[in-house]
């Protein structure tokens, strides 16, 4: 049983690029997305929904190890920032993710933009 | 309620696990470095170890991610699922959040403690999170950002305050053999 359960890496890393094809700024957040590490994520967000240009972000939540009442914050938060600006917010969830499963349980799951992966986010319309 | 009451701690100023468990050493949390059965195989069997831990954090967002470890561990040694043991670290990492954000602000940061107590009873795993902040009424609308998650995601949370400060009890119910036939998610998955 034991093996069953991950170590749980430490920390948040961010990466934070364009997509010019589909004109989105791609955010990557891999790791564990708490109180401490949620305001680095809230920077490279902000940073995304304030550029003049932006009209869409892909947040991609795929390398989250751990999610909690911290991150449901931050997205609800963010998700109520972008929408104030017109810009469109796309999730990168899988399905099968710890993020799914708190979003879900909390009821978010239809009022967030969810993909499985950042291909299917990127390329959708 | 099988774990006595708690005696006022000295705040620590460093991360530390206390052990209430006889004949067992206190073990530093950066030695809890695996996920497998306690060290104390020679004291007590592998298969059937003590579940009962308490710890004691500085309130510090930077210890959150080693709490959340800490009490991942202890439910390792439970017969649970890896899926509701993730439900229960959430459950758990909220309350904390609450405390650290929220229970200790007439005091400098990170001066306060958060305690965690462990234990099972009644078929369930329950943990423990407490306090020893004033509340006040503005705290009141704070913590409850943390409660709707912790609900939906475990068996069960009830909030205790007081002039001690506030503990928030969650409980989880813990795989019964009936649980394992064949319908019920795998415990190896995800």
């Amino acid at each position: 049983m034991e093996d069953a359960l991950d170590p749980f890496e430490e920390g948040l890393s961010t990466e934070v690029f364009e997509c010019a094809q589909q004109s989105a700024i791609v955010v990557v957040a891999r790791g564990e997305l708490d109180s401490q590490t949620v305001s680095e994520l809230n920077e490279a967000v902000n940073d995304a929904l304030s550029r003049p240009a932006t009209r869409r972000v892909v947040l991609d939540l795929d390398g989250i190890v751990f999610f909690g009442s911290a991150g449901v914050a931050f997205l609800t938060q963010a998700e109520s920032d972008a929408r104030a600006r017109s810009i469109e917010l796309r999730l990168v969830v899988p399905p099968t993710s710890r993020v799914h499963r708190v979003l879900e349980v909390m009821g978010l799951i239809r009022l967030m933009a969810l993909y499985p992966t950042r291909d299917e986010a990127l390329a959708a319309d | 309620m099988t774990v006595e009451a708690f005696s006022p701690v000295e705040r620590p100023t460093t991360p530390r696990s206390v052990e209430q468990l006889p004949e067992q050493p206190t073990r530093q949390p950066e030695q809890l470095g695996t996920q497998t059965a306690p060290r104390s195989s020679a004291v007590q069997p592998a298969t059937q170890p003590d579940p009962r831990r308490r710890y004691s954090w500085p309130a510090d967002a930077r210890h959150a991610n080693v709490i959340r470890d800490a009490v991942h561990r202890w439910l390792g040694m439970l017969p649970l699922s890896a899926h509701d043991a993730a439900s229960m670290v959430v459950a758990v990492d909220a309350a904390v959040e609450n405390v650290i954000r929220h229970a200790y602000l007439d005091r400098p940061e990170g001066s306060g403690t958060v305690e965690i107590a462990c234990w099972t009873e009644n078929g369930e795993a329950c943990a423990e999170v407490i306090d020893h902040g004033v509340w006040r009424a503005p705290r009141e609308r704070v913590i409850s950002r943390g409660i709707p998650l912790m609900k939906q995601l475990i068996g069960s949370v009830a909030v205790e305050t007081g002039d001690q400060g506030t503990r928030v009890l969650l409980r989880h119910p813990l795989d019964t053999p009936r649980d394992t036939a064949p319908g019920r998610e795998p415990s190896a998955a995800e």
